[in-house]
């Protein structure tokens, strides 16, 4: 009783007049498609279907979603994007037929921005991510000239007047930006300008890109109840063109901090925020920090949770609008 | 006449066994695994969904995850009757074996037995009342058949009952010293019952006599901490591998042996675990019946040795446990157990293996479940130093505290406070079943302080929940549990206030 | 003649000196001796005719050769009578030569019926005996003799507990009359008694099958295999039911439940005769139940999403587009065909009566993969050796394997097949078996038709019983039989689930368990019959003495980890994981028993018996061992007095009965009576625990019933009619003692002490029955039609106070749901929850109505809001909850019939008969299930998709709440249904061939039949099938579908041939 009744209504070979993404309302016939993502293929002569590929990949389809002119079907999580045939075939008892269709990548990713931060025109810099297929990189509206690329980095030249401008990487299945705008950066795998955290602090500097929050490389203190991470203390009043500071941090378990800016706050509970395992990213505006302040001369933070916990800092800017 | 006596021929009549040492000697095995079942299948496991250690949304282990068990629950009703089948069996032996055993059998090994028997007595009735609080005193249960509807005794009462019963079994049980031979260290000694004593003083408060107990057990130099310093080459975790079934450390375990029987075996390889769409960790078709809640996915410190063989974290790889995907696994970023995104690593040796022991017809596996190990004994007694003060720098105290703590690869502490304890025990015993009493036995508002604090919802849907406590009501008391429904059926007078019980 | 007699070594027993001196003085007053041959109509001649001098106690009977020799005085009348036939008188004449032709008669009041170590006329008979023929069960295909018994007596209930071949039915005899003990009837099958209880509680206690026991709770579901089921119906002659108690108080201990003796087939004399039958049926589901399609399920699922807030999934955003999916009950239901040969060859000739039969059945199940193959031959053999000596013996072996299928069970493959849900396939592309992609989409616990396809469950047993005797002549009249007869079976069960992957339900390694039972149990018998008619007075004396000797035991393996799927011996399984457990026990009872039938001049008739019966099963050192068994009966035939003479035109014969008798039951474990150590495991040795409280005193269950009936017939007795009302009360049933759990810890199962077993309660069955035949003969038209009806009450009268009678099923897995209880004064085994009143539609009546199980008004999970189940406040607290479940409603009907119209026109024959059950209700979890709106992953029937909303609130479906345990679901009388239906079990038409033809064949017979059966149900049920039958024959687990193996739609055509 294998037999399906609706085998009698089989036709001939099979036809394929159109694919559409399997979502509700009208069906909009479309040639690219995701990985992961459902598509109805429509057309006839389906029901003895025996194999169906995307870009040569053998598709998992459920024999209870084909009917003679219909086949519902997610595209293989594996299927190749990359130096892909880009045809759909579908094959039954009764001969192949194929389609032109997409497999795109799905949408770039940006995961730990680009280094260095504080590039100028010319210089080289590296965006680190995932599915960079066929990339374009822009700083703001400007489209900047790639040197080499990857799926996972690309090397792209900063063009002019990208100081403070956001950068964003677009593929034809959509874009990813960064949010750490060029010129902006007070530590990003180095520190910048006077800025330094001295060693007495008994802190670390992990190169682990792994669990880098930005580029390779971020900070570690074991930092015991009550105790501080401390910076140095400088001066720097170029900071109009900004509107606040910007870190990211995280700790081992769940952890309490007090940001100390320009040696205020301490012990202020009121300012205390907390940290969890995962990187989260923390900003403060210059209101939120007393108004613009005449200078930045110390960033610090103080431990609040009353138990040692491993703190981790990384990519520490100012924000611009 | 002959033709109609039966005698059985797949039993023993009571009345002719006990004729030599050795006979003597193994009545009390069945104590150690089946008479426990009942309770360790899932009730023992339900109060870890209680204490918030645990996350389930399977219906027959979840109610005191919402604080809305009642005396309806299977489970319930399943871990009443396992602990009272103890006392039962053990009622049995104290009161009719001596007068049944055969003339060549020692004096030795009838106290060893018949203290095996107390030691259980007592070990089941410290359950009872932690869960129930007032419950009837049985020291013979014939004296009842007859008339089985009894009052309950006081908690005072059934401390009593425990601590004399402790004493007895100190009395009468053998000295040991736990060794590498392991088949040797199965049954319980002088030091574990001082040990269970110990812990009984704890509840009471009795911290002089808590202490005393716990300095015997740690001076007798009987067990040592896998790991310690004693015991350099050994690690946590290998206290909860199957080859170390009855280690130095173990103090009083049970004994699973599957037998082709349901309910001989240990069931929490499958109950713990991971079963996701990608890789399950049991022999069964399911898996994950509790995963670990939400505040235990982020309890221990990274470089807690104790994290990694607890509870299974997203990331975290296991390279050497077998599974449904071969040997090895990551465990994934998905809801694995329960949806709790994580899996329970305590007590889960993975799908069978050399290193699992063998698997029965229901998965159940023969790895020891512990009622006390020695960690737990150094916790005791740094709390007995401590005795309810502020905190404490005590020498003692520390040394014990301590040896815990850096068996798990932290740093020492030099002063230590009850919640220091408090939370060492919790990081230390997790999922072994006695975060429930911790927070039944400190201040109430304090316990439910904590609990109501607790995520007991699963990753994607976070829940809370509080406790609710009365001391005038049973029934409205969230930590006592009810009386089970069958049982209230045929005497009401369990719900009625407990009578002074007479001890001979 | 009878001299030798004289020199017997019985004789000379003081015991029996007035017996022969009776016998001898009879012979020596003698004038004219008379000498002759009787013969049937077909010339052949008939030993053991009864010949009578009229008006004396002089009387002597026929020879092996039929031949008889008698002195009587001048002018006597000779009476010849000879069951089953016509008494015939015949006046002295000349000749000294009188030679006999003895027709045969077709009067009901003349058949003979087997009364339990004995026979009697059914016109002598003082009880309440219900007797059906071979004739009456031909037309029947069934597997096993116990469901052919539906609806063909008074007062017999049956209800076939699974329609799968070979599954066990429930016999009701007279309602229920114990509760925790078997209430199924014994069986005497040749003078071999066989339990006809399923689980074997008194026995061994373990199923033939499965590794959880028979609990309702677990997963093994309805797995009782039919004890009766290796017995060849069609080698049965006749069956007689004793319903009475002073019918089966002669079987004392073990008659409670009432008594069936089935009498297989012996050769008639004449020529040898070849009998063949073959048939072959087809086999169909008549009914599937509307469940959605995938088109319906994928709107369904996508509607619920969104009201749960949860993802919609993109397969079903254009249901329009998708088929209709996969058709579960079409992919595991199927035509089903089953092949049956029969053969026999019979006879009898100097003395020597033979049967030999061979019968081959292969029957599928109308599941794929399930069936049941049989085989089985039987001879029966009696021979006059001497002619005071009698020989015979009666043998038989059944073998037979059978793929089991597991069903009401809540993991079971029918409730799985409804489940599971259409946009499965049954397998992948590549031809793998498939299942769902992801584990929170499984919600049936397998893919039905891999699960039918690759589980391998069998079941091979194979059966030997055998009945040898010896009988006497010791004097006229005085009959001396000793019999040994043994019953023994041995059973395999292997259950093999390979390894597997169907989509995420993963089986890691492959498992194997096995049961092998054996078990044999002996029965030696002796008899001393004295009949002797002295004038107007007849009496038939009876002492005898009986033991029966039971053994069992048994192996239980399991073992998994096997390297491949292929063979699976437990040698390549992984020896580590290899358990093995076994069981072990006897059983016995010894008996003495006596009885005396007593007849004054044809009127009066008086029977009492006595039986006293040891067994096993009580203290051997007490005296509870032992139990006396009473019964007396009286019998009056008005129609015999002279008053009545004047009415035999039209009243034949009338006659009224009335009895009184004891039985007992003792179908309980082994050594309740003492206290046991059970061994027990653990990692260090094995150990003992105590696993039962001992009760010295326990003792029988018993059962006393009164009976009174009438019997008449009318019009040349084509009319016969039988009243019977009855009143039975059982005592002391055998219980386990309710004590409280903290004193038992739970019991010996799971390392507790048992609590002892007593004596307890009382119950009362009262009812009547009745039974009406008619027979019309007109030229070549023959039509003969019985009805029979049946009615009782049920009450339980007593028990101890806080027992709790509840019982469970188990419904999703791991959550068994109280569905029955039994209180004091009502029937047992009620359904019993709540009562809904309706679904709230109104928000002022909601918030005013009493608060249900402590959930405030809400829409949320554990909240109540419009579109919920409104529940009674039964006991008007003010709240909803637990207290407030009552009893919902009764599985006993009101009554019962069977109706049976035989229709002969020349060479054709017709034969319909219908059965059914009134006023019985069902508890029908399967609608329970398929109506939950719980998950959108399972199929529900297309019904459950008609659920409450703000805009569609005339329905019955509650709003769907994404929790299986929301107060919705709760047990009420929402799933309680009429049970009643009336069923055309089955429809016969035959044609034989004219004897002109069959004489040019060389033939005697030869008919061609067409047959249906279960052809059609009248019934207002929405489940499969109204039949439901108890779970495992449970007695307070009765008309719960939960999932039952509904009972096919059968065609036959077949051949019957005679030579
Ligand atoms: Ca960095
Ligand atoms: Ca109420």
């Amino acid at each position: 009783s294998d037999e399906e009744e609706n085998d009698m209504v089989s036709s001939g070979p099979p036809v394929i007049e159109s694919v559409s993404r399997a979502e509700a309302g009208d069906l909009t016939p479309i040639t690219i498609g995701y990985a992961n993502n459902m598509y109805i293929i429509q057309g006839s002569g389906f029901t003895s279907v025996e194999k169906i590929y995307f870009n040569d990949t053998d598709t998992y389809f459920n024999p209870a979603l084909v009917t003679d002119n219909t086949i519902f079907v997610t595209i293989d999580q594996n299927t190749p994007y990359e130096n892909a045939s880009s045809i759909l075939k579908v094959v039954t008892a009764n001969g192949t037929v194929t389609y032109q269709f997409v497999v795109a990548p799905p949408a770039p990713q940006v995961t730990r921005g680009f280094q260095p931060v504080n590039a100028n025109e010319g210089d080289q810099v590296t965006i680190y991510g995932n599915f960079f297929l066929d990339p374009i990189v822009t700083f703001g509206s400007i489209e900047a000239t790639i040197v080499s690329n990857t799926l996972t980095e690309i090397v792209a030249i900063v063009p002019a007047g990208a100081q403070n401008k956001y950068l964003t990487v677009t593929t034809i299945s959509g874009e990813s930006s960064w949010g750490t705008a060029v010129g902006t950066s007070i530590y990003d795998d180095n520190f910048y300008g006077a800025w330094d955290i001295p060693a007495w602090n008994n802190h670390e500097y992990l190169t682990d890109p792994e669990n880098a929050y930005q580029g390779k490389t971020f900070i570690h203190k074991e930092i015991s109840g009550w105790d501080n991470i401390q910076s140095e203390w400088i001066w720097d009043d170029q900071i109009s063109a900004y509107t606040g500071v910007r870190f990211a941090v995280k700790s081992d378990t769940p952890g309490t901090l007090i940001f100390l800016f320009n040696g205020n706050y301490w012990g202020d509970e009121t300012r205390a925020f907390d940290t969890t395992t995962e990187w989260q990213v923390v900003s403060y505006s210059w209101e939120e920090l007393g108004g613009m302040p005449d200078g930045v001369q110390n960033i610090s933070f103080q431990e609040f949770s009353g138990e040692s916990h491993n703190y981790y800092f990384d990519d520490f800017s100012y924000t611009v609008d | 006449d002959d033709f109609t006596d039966r005698p059985p021929e797949d039993s023993i009549s009571l009345d002719a066994y006990y004729n030599n040492n050795s006979q003597v000697a193994s009545a009390t095995n069945g104590m150690y695994s089946r008479t426990w079942f009942q309770l360790c299948n899932k009730f023992f496991w339900a109060l870890e969904v209680g204490s918030g250690n645990m996350y389930s949304g399977s219906p027959d282990v979840a109610a005191l995850r919402t604080f809305s068990l009642n005396g309806s629950d299977p489970e319930l009703a399943n871990g009443w009757a396992s602990l009272w089948a103890n006392v039962a069996q053990a009622n049995a032996i104290i009161n009719f074996l001596e007068t049944r055993v055969g003339p060549t059998v020692d004096q030795s090994v009838i106290d060893n037995t018949v203290g095996e028997a107390y030691f259980m007595r007592a070990t089941a009735y410290f359950y009872l009342v932690r869960l129930w609080g007032p419950v009837p005193i049985i020291e013979n249960n014939l004296d009842y058949s007859s008339d089985p509807a009894i009052n309950t005794s006081p908690v005072a009462d059934i401390y009593t009952l425990i601590v004399r019963d402790y004493t007895n079994a100190i009395q009468r049980l053998k000295s040991k010293n736990r060794g590498s031979n392991y088949s040797e260290n199965g049954h319980v000694s002088k030091g574990s019952a001082k040990a269970m004593l110990a812990k009984v003083y704890l509840y009471q408060e009795d911290y002089p006599n808590a202490r005393l107990m716990a300095e015997e057990v740690i001076n007798s130099g009987e067990f040592k901490l896998l790991g310690g310093s004693a015991l350099p080459s050994k690690s946590f975790a290998d206290l909860f591998t199957y080859s170390h079934n009855n280690n130095e450390e173990s103090i009083f375990a049970l004994q699973w042996k599957g037998d082709g029987q349901y309910g001989s075996a240990n069931n929490s390889n499958t109950q713990f675990g991971i079963s996701s769409s990608t890789v399950s960790t049991s022999n069964a078709s399911y898996g994950g019946v509790m995963g670990p809640s939400q505040d235990v996915l982020t309890l221990y410190a990274a470089n807690d040795l104790r994290g990694h063989e607890t509870v299974m974290v997203p990331g975290d790889v296991y390279p050497n446990m077998n599974t449904s995907i071969g040997v090895g696994f990551t465990v994934p970023d998905e809801d694995n157990a329960q949806g709790s995104g994580g899996g329970i690593k305590k007590y889960c040796l993975g799908v069978q293996s050399n290193e699992t022991g063998p698997v029965d017809a229901w998965a159940m596996m023969d790895n020891s479940t512990y009622i006390m190990r020695y960690a737990e004994l150094l916790l005791i007694h740094a709390e007995a130093i401590l005795a309810g003060g502020g905190s404490t720098s005590d020498a003692n105290a520390l040394n014990s505290f301590n040896a815990v703590r850096q068996r798990a690869g932290l740093t020492a502490k030099t002063s230590i406070t009850f919640d220091d304890i408090f939370e060492e025990r919790r990081l230390e015993l997790c999922f072994e079943g006695d975060y429930w009493f911790d927070l039944g036995r400190i201040d109430k508002a304090k316990a439910i302080e904590i609990m109501s604090a607790q995520n007991r919802g699963n990753r994607n849907n976070a829940e809370y929940y509080t406790p609710v406590y009365s001391a005038s009501d049973h029934g409205a008391n969230d930590f006592y549990i009810d009386y089970p429904d069958n049982d209230v059926a045929i005497n009401p007078k369990l719900l009625d206030a407990p009578v002074p019980y007479t001890f001979n | 003649m009878r001299k030798i007699n004289l020199n017997h070594a019985y004789c000379k027993s003081k015991a029996f000196y007035f017996i022969v001196a009776f016998v001898f003085l009879s012979q020596i007053v003698a004038g004219q001796q008379v000498k002759g041959v009787v013969t049937d109509s077909d010339g052949i001649t008939l030993p053991g005719v009864s010949v009578q001098e009229k008006g004396t106690i002089n009387g002597v009977s026929t020879n092996s050769d039929g031949v008889y020799s008698i002195t009587v005085k001048s002018n006597a009348t000779l009476v010849f009578s000879y069951l089953g036939y016509k008494t015939k008188e015949v006046v002295l004449k000349e000749s000294n030569t009188i030679n006999v032709t003895m027709e045969e008669s077709f009067e009901t009041l003349d058949e003979i019926v087997v009364i339990g170590y004995g026979t009697q006329k059914r016109s002598d008979i003082n009880s309440s005996i219900s007797s059906v023929k071979a004739a009456d069960l031909a037309n029947i295909k069934q597997v096993s003799i116990d469901q052919m018994l539906q609806g063909k007596a008074a007062g017999v209930s049956v209800t076939a507990n699974s329609g799968s071949p070979g599954g066990a039915a429930s016999i009701r005899i007279r309602g229920t009359t114990s509760l925790t003990g078997t209430n199924e009837p014994l069986y005497i099958i040749d003078g071999v008694p066989i339990s006809g209880d399923a689980t074997g509680r008194s026995t061994s206690g373990q199923p033939l099958v499965g590794r959880d026991g028979f609990s309702s709770e677990g997963g093994g579901g309805n797995n009782a295999v039919s004890p009766l089921s290796m017995i060849n119906p069609n080698d049965i002659e006749s069956v007689d039911i004793l319903k009475d108690a002073s019918a089966t108080a002669i079987y004392g201990s073990r008659g409670a439940n009432g008594v069936i003796i089935i009498t297989t087939k012996s050769g008639k004399k004449g020529n040898g005769k070849v009998a063949y039958e073959s048939y072959i049926s087809i086999m169909s589901n008549y009914k599937n139940l509307d469940v959605m399609n995938l088109q319906e399920f994928a709107k369904n699922k996508t509607d619920l999403a969104v009201l749960y807030g949860n993802e919609v999934r993109p397969e079903f955003s254009h249901p329009e587009l998708l088929g209709k999916g996969t058709d579960w009950q079409d992919e595991v239901y199927r035509v089903a065909i089953a092949k049956n040969h029969q053969i026999s060859f019979s006879g009898a000739k100097e003395g020597v009566n033979y049967y030999l039969s061979g019968g081959f059945l292969d029957q599928q199940g109308t599941i794929i993969g399930s069936g049941l193959k049989r085989y089985t031959v039987r001879l029966n053999v009696d021979a006059n050796i001497k002619s005071w000596l009698k020989v015979g013996a009666n043998l038989t072996s059944g073998i037979t394997n059978e793929k089991v299928t597991v069903n009401q069970s809540f993991s079971g493959l029918i409730s799985n097949t409804l489940l599971q849900a259409p946009d499965i396939p049954v397998r992948n592309a590549d031809g793998s078996f498939a299942g769902p992609p992801d584990p929170s989409q499984s919600v049936t616990y397998y893919n039905p038709v891999a699960e039918a396809l690759t589980r391998e469950n069998k079941l091979i047993r194979k059966n030997f019983l055998g009945n040898v005797y010896a009988e006497a002549t010791i004097l006229d009249g005085l009959k001396y039989r000793v019999e040994f007869s043994a019953n023994t079976e041995f059973s395999q069960n292997e259950d093999f689930r390979p390894s597997y992957k169907w989509g995420s339900q993963v089986n890691l390694t492959a498992d194997l368990d096995t049961r092998n039972q054996n078990w044999y149990s002996t029965n030696f018998k002796n008899l001393l019959t004295y009949d002797k008619r002295l004038g107007n007075h007849s009496f038939t004396i009876l002492l005898g003495q009986e033991a029966n000797d039971s053994h069992w035991e048994g192996l239980v393996t399991s073992s998994n980890d096997f390297q491949t799927n292929e063979n699976h011996t437990i040698n390549l399984a992984n020896p580590d994981n290899n358990t093995v457990t076994g069981y072990k026990g006897s059983a016995a009872i010894s008996s003495y028993f006596s009885r005396l039938i007593y007849n004054f001049d044809n009127k009066y008739s008086f029977t009492a018996s006595i039986r006293s019966d040891t067994s096993s099963k009580f203290d051997p050192s007490s005296d509870n061992q032992t139990g006396t068994f009473k019964a007396l009966s009286g019998s009056w035939k008005l129609s015999n007095e002279s008053f009545m003479e004047s009415t035999k035109d039209y009243i034949d014969n009338i006659k009224f009965r009335v009895g009184y008798g004891e039985t007992g039951n003792q179908q309980i474990e082994n050594n309740r009576y003492t206290a046991l150590l059970g061994a027990q495991n653990s990692n260090l040795g094995t150990g003992f625990l105590v696993s039962n409280s001992p009760n010295p005193f326990l003792t029988w269950e018993s059962l006393n019933q009164i009976n009174v009936g009438v019997d008449f017939t009318l019009f040349d007795s084509n009319l016969s009619a039988s009243f019977d009302f009855y009143d039975k009360t059982s005592e002391g049933f055998l219980f386990q003692v309710p004590l409280p759990v903290y004193l038992t810890g739970g019991g010996g199962q799971y390392g507790g002490i048992s609590a002892p077993y007593s004596n307890l309660g009382e119950m009362q069955n009262k009812g009547y029955e009745f039974t009406i035949g008619y027979n019309l003969n007109k030229d070549k038209f023959n039509w003969n039609t019985s009805l029979n009806f049946s009615h009782y009450t049920n009450k339980l009268v007593k028990i101890q106070d806080g027992i709790v009678l509840t019982q469970q099923v188990n419904t999703n897995g791991y959550q068994p749901v109280v569905v029955t209880n039994t209180l004091i004064g009502n029937p047992i085994g009620m359904f019993y929850g709540y009562v809904s009143e309706g679904i709230f539609n109104d928000l002022s009546v909601l918030n005013s109505a009493p608060l249900q199980f402590g959930q405030p008004v809400g829409t949320a999970v554990g909240e109540t809001y419009l579109g919920d189940i409104k529940y009674k406040d039964i006991n008007e607290d003010g709240v909803v909850d637990a207290l407030d479940r009552t009893l919902l409603g009764s599985p006993h009907p009101d009554f019962t019939f069977g109706f049976t119209n035989n229709f002969n026109y020349k060479n054709f024959d017709l034969s319909i008969f219908l059965q059914g059950s009134y006023g019985n209700e069902i508890m029908n979890l399967t609608r329970r299930a398929g109506t939950k709106n719980t998950s959108l992953y399972e199929n529900q029937l297309v019904e459950a998709i008609n659920y409450w909303t703000p805009t569609n609130t005339d329905t019955d479906i509650p709003r769907p709440i994404q929790s299986d345990s929301n107060t919705n679901l709760l047990i009420s009388n929402r799933y309680i249904e009429d049970g009643s239906y009336v069923r055309i079990q089955n429809l016969t038409f035959g044609y034989s061939l004219p004897q002109n033809v069959l004489d040019k064949l060389k033939m005697s017979r030869l008919r061609v039949y067409g047959s249906a059966q279960n052809l059609y149900t009248f019934t207002n049920y929405s489940g499969y099938d109204p039949e439901i039958g108890s779970f495992n024959q449970s007695p307070l687990l009765s008309g719960i579908d939960n999932g039952r193996y509904p009972s096919p739609r059968t065609f036959s055509f077949g051949i019957n041939l005679e030579f």
